[in-house]
């Protein structure tokens, strides 16, 4: 997956989602399917943005750390 | 900036940032009412992304017009990103440790519970109201909740399209109901 494509997938997830994380079915299932992250990523940055402060859609933050650093 | 409840550190992220923001705006300080609350909230469902910074730009606009949307976006995101990229670097140094695993799953099932609460107070108003306007409108109100939830749970990619219908399904309703009073 190239960084184009990992940014149109968070965009396109964001796009045509509502809610903190109404772009997780979308990212969950193009991440997956490119092997751009593993479910455990998934959780972990779940967990992440549960416990940081702020929206919980700051999860995505902990998602792309997880998977392609900063 | 004191007075932005948005910087206060909130332990369980989005909803107890919402319930934080709703105890000071609306219980607290008086500057939004339960009604427009309830309103704005509803209204971000519809809107592509994170709802609570949609709600913090309603909010914003409402409290301080364009500046108070600058200032509201800096009091939510100024402290919350920084430090959400710090917790997931200290957590990949310490994401071996078994009970970090642990404490990470535990969170979850706390974080429902905050959830339902808040949602709770949140659709208390708005089911009353349709209670007080009759029967009809109370009926539609409570199967469009079951409905809706019922969909979003079998198809979750959804949501944008049960928001649609349910306010299509709520222009309907409003047109078979009868007038009472001038609340528009």
């Amino acid at each position: 997956m190239t960084s184009a494509e990992y940014f149109w997938t968070f965009l396109e997830a964001s796009l045509f989602s509502t809610g903190g994380t109404g772009n997780l079915p979308s990212l969950h299932a193009d991440l997956i399917a490119n092997h751009a992250a593993t479910n455990q990523q998934f959780a972990e940055a779940l967990a992440i943005g549960q416990m940081s402060p702020g929206p919980t859609g700051l999860w995505v933050i902990g998602l792309g750390y997880l998977t392609r650093g900063l | 900036m004191p007075d932005s409840p948005d910087e206060t550190p909130s332990a369980t992220a989005g909803l107890a940032t919402l319930a934080l923001i709703r105890g000071e705006f609306v219980e607290r300080r008086g500057w939004v009412t339960e009604d427009e609350f309830a309103r704005y909230w509803a209204l971000v469902q519809a809107a592509p992304g994170i709802n609570l910074l949609a709600l913090t730009i309603l909010i914003g606009r409402k409290t301080g017009g364009a500046v108070g949307v600058g200032l509201a976006l800096l009091g939510l995101l100024a402290p919350s990103v920084p430090i959400t990229i710090l917790l997931t670097a200290g957590y990949e140094h310490i994401r071996d440790v078994r009970w970090v695993h642990s404490a990470v799953r535990g969170i979850v099932p706390a974080t429902v519970g905050v959830g339902i609460c808040i949602m709770s107070q949140m659709a208390l108003p708005v089911l009353r109201a349709a209670r007080a306007r009759g029967a009809f409108a109370f009926g539609i109100a409570v199967t469009t909740v079951i409905v809706s939830a019922g969909i979003v749970l079998v198809q979750p990619r959804a949501v944008v399209v049960v928001l649609l219908a349910a306010g299509l399904t709520g222009a309907a309703a409003a047109i078979r109901e009868p007038v009472a009073g001038g609340d528009a």
